[in-house]
């Protein structure tokens, strides 16, 4: 159940006026838990016992640490309910990742190994509600969270179907409080929450599925090697597609929380008029760095032993964030690629005096530099094989001779420079400002009418039932 | 969460949804006026709900993937007919289709006991070229999966709403507008040429019925030389990679793969040889399917099957193919029996 596609939008319609009957805040509840667990159910029903083994397990570990004053005991309690999220997701999600690594390895020094590949089922958003739950059990272990007693409140915590497939990663800090009272969209909840759904309705529906998709595919799906413009422009196209998709999909889940009365963490803010890599990880999937942030690099040591230790963290936190996206080398080598570039980000910025990077044009340059950089990563990111991806670089740097294919027509070129320079632009003018900023600048014709234009460009892309990226991961 | 006066936004979202009601039915009616029968969407829609389509009882299925070779060169109805009447012969092929990226986009609707039938066009099927209506296929196919509910709904929506049949787009029509405006009567692809006299059966065959016209060589031809790259070594062994690994998983789940190139004569042959040498493409393409790879060339039976237009089949030789490759399928499929 797609949030683009018209069985979702009667679903929520549904759940909308449940929410809003007069009735027992705790039925209520209820019944936006069970329907959490029939939305996760409508892909595949028996991983919604995974779903609620991990709530179990999560949910007594942190009621017993809680309980427990034994420092020894609640760091066994700790490690339990790691092993477990992690063990879950690894046998999941990189099991067969890591026999085919280790047999290629052994392969090298000449020792082989025989390994199976497992048919294994990845069940949706697993990667997303692991990190949620264990932030819960790493927050009541730090003693920053109390451990909430009532078990429905923290099923629908990991379950709340909004954000549980593909984020944004929820603090229980930032979500727990807001079951205590009864909630329900407010008249000006429910309207930001329309108009913020229509805005990630074009972004996914048009923007991502209907203009960029097609141009990406073609470079990166099709096997077919293109012309170095083309290859240049498959790649602005798949930049475009990326952003588009997963803000667009978070736009959509932070709308219906919206109209349901819920907050939820912002995860994008115009992440290509970032200027440098630490800015563009501060607006690029938001609640992913910040927990990558706060439970990966600053128990690591953060920036707080030397230099060489801190860019050391940097790099082992961006590669492990490369893996979290996906089991291949590939995710690996763009977290790396994130992890040098951060590093290498702290080194030019004490050579770089400040006076000069404030400058409007040395801004714009930064912001362009940055983007190509990021753009870099994305090869990696999208291509299945380094072979592919060195052969795509060697295209576009010109080092491959000029063979390739024109893949595809040049107002399907024009339309993706003009959407990824409009994105850019957007991006860097409004760097500060919110949506609802603009929207009271522009007014409320102006906000009408813009938000219908992208609404019918939306219902009229056309029906191509793509799911959305960060699904796989 | 800013606060936007009651008024404001009453009036905001007023105008939301009056402006978007009138775009939505200006577009309905201006859709409506459109002939959706000879667009390429619609037959990647036609196709793919064919390769979606459950066997009935205990039927084998035959998918004909490729391009317009297949589906003018192939009658599934004379297929069948040599086959018997346990199978079911499908036709997938679509305008300019890739042969091996259907297959690849397909892979999820097979099941033990079918039988992929791929016609390799080779400036398609060696270079990995996939136009419009070969996209919108693979998405169609590799979709989202939907459930029962959502496929009722969806085809309630499209009954009645000619826009909700996704087979224009604004965008596209634009594009359309532009084109047209800017160089009248020039198609943007090879498969927007029109082609007649042809009679479109209901199992997917497009039979010519005109006599055989060398004009309508010259567009196809023009396309191949212009659209041709150099050399297309490496991405035809991107196409082989893939392939090697979609044969094999097919098979260890039952399924037959068998590789076809279909008639090609005069200049256009010449030029395909010239560009995509037999030597270099599909005979690497038989290295790794022995057995499996039917070129017409050798066999007696297909070697001088006469085309309409140097690449497709006409009326008589497509019929006169069929029949050669059901019977071939037939001893084929008994030899590899599951």
């Amino acid at each position: 159940m797609l949030f683009t596609s018209p069985v979702f939008v009667l679903f929520f319609l549904v759940v909308l006026l449940l929410s809003r009957l007069p009735l027992n805040w705790g039925i209520r509840k209820g019944m936006l838990l069970l329907a959490s667990y029939v939305f996760y159910a409508s892909w595949n029903p028996p991983f919604v016992l995974l779903l609620i083994g991990s709530t179990l397990v999560d949910y007594f570990v942190a009621l017993r640490m809680g309980r427990s004053e034994n420092q020894r005991a609640r760091k066994v309690l700790l490690v339990v309910s790691i092993c477990v999220n992690l063990g879950v997701l690894a046998a999941f999600k990189y099991a067969n990742f890591l026999s085919q690594s280790f047999a290629d390895f052994t392969g090298m020094v000449g020792w082989e190994v025989s390994y199976t590949t497992w048919n294994i089922v990845l069940p949706l958003g697993i990667s997303f509600y692991t990190f949620q739950t264990m932030s819960y059990t790493i927050d009541v272990y730090r003693g920053k969270l109390q451990p909430t007693r009532n078990l429905a409140d923290f099923a629908l915590y990991v379950t709340f179907f909004p954000q549980l497939v593909a984020g944004p990663i929820v603090r229980a800090s930032e979500f727990l409080w807001q079951l205590n009272e009864p909630r329900r969209g407010t008249p000006q909840q429910v309207y930001w929450g329309v108009l913020l759904f229509i805005l990630g309705l074009f972004k996914k529906a048009f923007l991502a599925d209907a203009v960029f998709a097609p141009v990406a595919d073609q470079v990166y799906a099709s096997g077919a090697t293109p012309t170095a413009l083309q290859a240049w422009v498959g790649t602005y196209a798949f930049a475009g597609q990326i952003y588009c998709d997963f803000s667009g999909y978070s736009d959509m889940a932070i709308a219906c929380a919206l109209m349901l009365g819920f907050r939820l963490p912002d995860n994008f803010r115009g992440p290509y008029g970032a200027i440098g890599f630490s800015d563009f990880w501060r607006r690029w999937h938001i609640s992913l760095s910040s927990w990558l942030r706060d439970y990966l690099y600053i128990p690591l040591g953060g920036n707080r032993k030397g230099r060489i230790r801190t860019r050391l963290n940097l790099f082992i936190t961006m590669l492990l964030g490369g893996l979290w996206h996906g089991a291949a080398w590939t995710f690996v080598a763009w977290g790396a690629l994130h992890g040098i570039y951060l590093g290498a980000e702290r080194v030019a910025r004490r050579f770089v005096p400040e006076r000069i990077a404030r400058s409007r044009f040395v801004k714009a340059l930064l912001i362009l530099l940055t983007f190509h950089l990021v753009c870099f990563g994305w090869i990696l990111f999208r291509a299945e094989t380094f072979l592919d991806a060195g052969s795509l670089i060697s295209t576009m740097t010109g080092l491959q001779s000029a063979t390739g294919l024109e893949l595809f027509s040049r107002w399907n070129m024009a339309l993706v420079l003009a959407g990824v320079g409009g994105l850019i632009a957007v991006h860097s003018l409004w760097r500060e400002r919110r949506i609802e900023d603009l929207s009271a600048r522009a007014g409320w014709l102006v906000t009408g009418a813009v938000a219908a234009v992208m609404l019918f460009l939306a219902l009229t892309a056309g029906d191509r039932g793509a799911e959305f990226i960060y699904f796989q991961f | 969460m800013d606060r936007v006066p009651a008024a404001a936004r009453k009036r905001a979202l007023a105008v939301l949804v009056l402006t978007a009601l009138a775009m939505m039915s200006a577009w309905e009616l201006y859709v409506r006026t459109l002939d959706s029968n000879e667009t390429t969407l619609k037959a990647a829609e036609v196709a793919a709900d064919r390769m979606r389509k459950p066997a009935e009882g205990n039927a084998r299925r035959v998918f004909v993937f490729g391009s317009s070779r297949a589906f003018r060169g192939i009658s599934p109805t004379t297929v069948r007919e040599q086959l018997g009447d346990v199978w079911d012969v499908r036709q997938i092929a679509v305008p300019m289709g890739n042969g091996p990226a259907q297959l690849h986009a397909g892979m999820d609707w097979f099941k033990a006991g079918d039988v992929a039938v791929v016609e390799c066009t080779p400036l398609v099927a060696y270079t990995g070229l996939r136009l419009d209506a070969q996209s919108e296929l693979e998405q169609r196919l590799q979709g989202a999966g939907a459930g029962r509910l959502e496929k009722e709904l969806i085809s309630v929506l499209r009954q009645h709403l000619a826009f909700s049949r996704g087979l224009y787009s604004p965008g596209e029509q634009l594009r359309k507008l532009a084109r047209d405006t800017l160089n009248p009567g020039t198609p943007a692809a090879v498969e927007e040429l029109p082609i007649k006299p042809t009679i479109i059966h209901p199992d997917g065959w497009q039979e010519y019925t005109g006599e055989f016209d060398p004009s309508l060589a010259i567009g196809p031809l023009e396309y191949l030389k212009k659209t041709a790259p150099a050399d297309a070594t490496q991405a035809f062994n991107g196409v082989l990679w893939r392939l090697r690994g979609d044969v094999r998983l097919l098979e260890s789940r039952g399924v037959l793969v068998v590789f076809l190139r279909l008639p090609s004569e005069g200049a256009h042959a010449a030029a395909e040889e010239m560009l995509f040498p037999r030597a270099r493409y599909w005979n690497r393409l038989q290295g790794e399917f022995p057995g499996r790879c039917w070129h017409f060339a050798d066999f007696e039976a297909t070697r001088d099957l006469a085309t309409y237009d140097y690449t497709h089949l006409s009326s008589r030789s497509a019929l006169a193919y069929s029949r050669w490759l059901g019977a071939r399928l037939r001893g084929f499929t008994e030899e590899h029996s599951p």
